[in-house]
């Protein structure tokens, strides 16, 4: 054999062992955590989350598998969403509900929503937006306890659900207005939406799986 | 015997024999126009921010100047830093916080201008840049806009206008908020735009908020209520801006063909996406607002044809022109800031020195690539 | 053997500095400085990979065809940040979830190819990690101090949110420069980033030429 043959074959040979070494070592790093902790820690930290969006209610199931899917053009903007209901003795006493506005400053907000059976919002959360650094974000969580003014508003005992500057009671920065109206706004859709409904989401679309 | 006629043609790369001072000074002529309307619409803040930011700026160039050992004042002599200082300050809100202004300056000449080389050499335009740092540091501030009035000349007079530019921005925001509410109130009805109570923000983020409140809305009110400083005071300030950019055509100093290259790319492209009805929410700026408001006219004389820094051959500054033009409305459309044309003009800066590699001019006796023997062809392409 | 740690010490930290003389590794750097804390995290995590890379790289060196061994570090780095990542993922989540995409990233900063071809193929694996722990302070250091200025500026404070790294004894454990209304965000968005390491890179050059 060719000495540059021979040396070719040995090379390929090496890499090949090399490779194979390389990506068993991380095939097992994987298998022993992933199952174990990964997956786990994953739903953990979902239905945490899940659960910390009802403070002060008493539920009974497990939120996660209650998640079903909804579709509406005021609220999803025709996507597919998910919401899920939480049990206590059989009876639905809240929901939580992932909504979109496309009203924001740069587009789209998505919001994530907890209302109890009686149509009173627990508690709001941003799951994703594009607004002005430093403006249209004060919103955020990070930045002010805005989200907190939401805590316990319904249709009923707001005068008017809308920021002080349109008539309600909610309060925004100067100069960035858009933002907050349009969450506003946004929670109100929901509320009436819901009131319309008669306090229930009802749908028979389970989320699918992710496994 | 035939006489002999030769053509006479200055060689290609030699200018107008203009020296910079005097380019410089007939810029500063032609925007005084926009300056004194800026001052009837907004008051007198605009003087003292001019002021303050040429005596800041002049220190500075000087300073610099001594550390690159040159004559302190050799940097001053041309007007460039004066021209950069008038749009600079013509472009920021007549009322923000004064350490701002300094601060928004000072970024423009010593890392925009000098950290780049300094005249002749920033890639970027100073003003835009100081412009623009200002706009993503203080997002707030840089939104508080005194809505254009006549009785604006007494609010804000020379004094009321020092004492505003001194305070804290907080209470320069209520101050701008409880003139903005009063007049609103007063005059309710007549202004379209202003239907959205507390005004404090410049046209293009009201479009937004109005949108976000009840929908479709128009900047440019109707012809028949009559023109006045209240509800055309944004299209007077881009009639001053084009009026000053007529009169460098008209005298030679700029050539015609950029900024229209520029107002026929912003309105197709409006047209385009008006079409389309793409955009985050609002596709209600109209194809003719879009020249209109903002600061379209002053991009379109003053800024896009900065000879610094934009493209060296004609047909360059053509396309880079057109080029800024789709990228202002794509941002007006579907950014994050209201202003487009700053970020648009910084974003045509940089992508300079490609189009002057793709436009570069013949060289005399040269053959274009294409006709050129396939062995020249190799030889150059091996050189490089 | 002493004279030589102490003049790779100063080539690795100071003379060769990876950032602001050699300028490799900038994306990450540009990117995660945000906050002090965001670029502690990065720079030591980096330090790791580095020295267990330069380690193996040093130990294999005999073994190592030199045809292909550009091949075989990149085989060897990147199976190690899969795995720094997957175990990051597994016991340090707030971590792993504050730097995201940056630490799949760190197969691509140069720094540990370079020093893998430049140092743990030629020396010893002790000298090795030696090295890799020089060029890592070198690193460190940089990369905080560009984080603080920009969290400085940008929020006011530095070393906000060091509980995410060290855990809840450190969570009010930060230092207040600016009042919340005097901050400039600039510096926090990419331009800053740009700025802050441009400036620095400056400074460095001044100061070594005076």
């Amino acid at each position: 054999m060719k000495p540059i043959v021979k040396g070719s074959i040995i090379t390929g040979l090496y890499l090949g062992i090399l490779t194979g070494i390389c990506l068993s070592v991380i095939v097992y790093v994987h298998e022993k955590t992933y199952e174990t902790y990964v997956k786990t820690a994953e739903k953990d930290r979902l239905s945490k989350k899940m659960a910390g969006m009802l403070p002060g209610i008493k539920f009974d199931n497990d939120l996660l598998k209650s998640c079903r899917l909804y579709n509406s053009d005021t609220l999803s903007h025709g996507q597919d969403m998910e919401f899920y209901t939480a049990y206590r003795k059989g009876r639905p006493v809240a929901y939580i509900i992932r909504t979109v506005t496309m009203k924001g400053y740069a587009g789209a907000i998505e919001l994530l929503t907890s209302i109890s059976s009686k149509g009173e919002i627990r508690k709001v959360e941003i799951l994703s937006q594009h607004e002005t650094p430093g403006l249209g974000d004060r919103v955020l969580p990070a930045n002010s306890n805005w989200l907190q003014e939401f805590e316990g508003a319904s249709l009923h005992n707001r005068r008017n659900f809308a920021l002080i500057k349109d008539g309600g009671d909610f309060t925004y920065t100067t100069g960035a207005t858009v933002t907050p109206r349009a969450i506003v706004n946004a929670e109100k859709d929901l509320l009436v939406h819901f009131m319309e409904k008669g306090n229930r989401i009802i749908s028979d679309r389970h989320c699918p799986e992710d496994d | 015997m035939i006489p002999m006629t030769f053509l006479r043609k200055s060689s290609p790369h030699m200018r107008r024999g203009v020296s910079t001072p005097v380019i410089m000074l007939m810029v500063l002529a032609a925007l005084l126009p926009a300056a004194a309307v800026h001052i009837l619409c907004f008051g007198w803040g605009l003087m003292w921010n001019l002021l303050f930011c040429t005596l800041w700026a002049s220190l500075l160039e000087a300073g610099v100047s001594v550390l690159r050992g040159r004559h302190p004042l050799s940097g001053l002599r041309d007007f460039s830093l004066q021209v950069t200082v008038w749009l600079y300050c013509l472009a920021i809100p007549p009322y923000i916080s004064l350490w701002m202004t300094i601060l928004g300056v000072t970024f423009a000449v010593l890392i925009v201008k000098h950290a780049f080389g300094g005249l002749g050499q920033n890639t970027f335009n100073p003003a835009m840049a100081g412009f623009i740092f200002l706009l993503i540091s203080v997002p707030a501030a840089m939104g508080g806009w005194v809505a254009p009035s006549a009785r604006n000349l007494e609010i804000y007079s020379p004094g009321n206008a020092f004492q505003m530019i001194l305070m804290d921005h907080n209470d320069i925001k209520k101050n701008l908020i409880m003139s903005n509410n009063s007049r609103i109130q007063e005059e309710a009805g007549t202004v379209r735009a202003a239907a959205d109570g507390a005004t404090y923000a410049t046209p293009l983020n009201r479009f937004r908020e109005i949108f976000s409140y009840a929908g479709i809305v128009h900047y440019v009110p109707d012809l028949d209520q009559g023109w006045t400083l209240e509800t055309h005071g944004g299209v007077i300030l881009s009639l001053a801006y084009a009026l000053g950019g007529i009169f460098l055509i008209v005298t030679g100093f700029i050539s015609a063909a950029q900024p229209l290259a520029f107002l026929i790319s912003v309105y197709a492209s409006g047209v385009v996406v008006n079409m389309l009805g793409v955009g985050n929410n609002f596709t209600t700026i109209s194809d003719w607002e879009h020249l209109f408001i903002g600061s379209t006219m002053c991009g379109a004389f003053f800024i896009i044809t900065d000879p610094v820094s934009s493209p060296t051959s004609l047909r360059g500054r053509i396309i880079s022109a057109a080029i800024i033009g789709m990228v202002t409305v794509a941002i007006r459309t579907f950014g994050s800031y209201p202003d487009a044309i700053a970020f648009a003009a910084l974003l045509g800066n940089s992508i300079n020195p490609l189009i002057n590699k793709l436009t570069r001019p013949r060289r005399f006796g040269d053959t274009p690539p294409a006709a050129a023997s396939p062995a020249a062809g190799s030889g150059t392409r091996s050189l490089t | 053997m002493i004279r030589d740690i102490i003049e790779l010490f100063k080539q690795d930290v100071w003379k060769n500095n990876t950032i602001l003389v050699q300028i490799l590794g900038l994306c990450p750097t540009l990117a995660v400085t945000t906050t002090a804390v965001t670029a502690l995290g990065l720079a030591l995590t980096t330090t790791m990979v580095l020295a267990v890379s330069n380690v193996m790289i040093s130990l294999c060196r005999k073994i190592i065809i030199p045809e292909v061994r550009i091949p075989s570090y990149i085989l060897i780095i990147s199976t190690l940040v899969a795995v720094v990542e997957i175990l990051m993922q597994t016991f340090m989540f707030t971590v792993y979830e504050s730097m995201g995409i940056f630490i799949s990233l760190i197969v691509t900063n140069c720094i540990i190819i370079s020093h893998a071809e430049a140092y743990a193929m030629r020396h010893g694996p002790f000298m090795s990690l030696l090295d890799a722990l020089f060029v890592g302070l070198g690193y460190t250091s940089i990369l905080i101090l560009v984080g603080s200025v920009r969290e400085a500026v940008g929020f006011g404070t530095i070393f906000h949110g060091l509980n995410k790294l060290f855990g809840e004894y450190f969570a009010d454990k930060y230092i207040t420069v600016l009042p919340g209304d005097k901050t400039l965000i600039f510096a926090i968005l990419p331009p800053g980033a740009f700025i802050a390491i441009g400036l620095l890179i400056a400074l460095r050059n001044s100061i070594s030429r005076s």
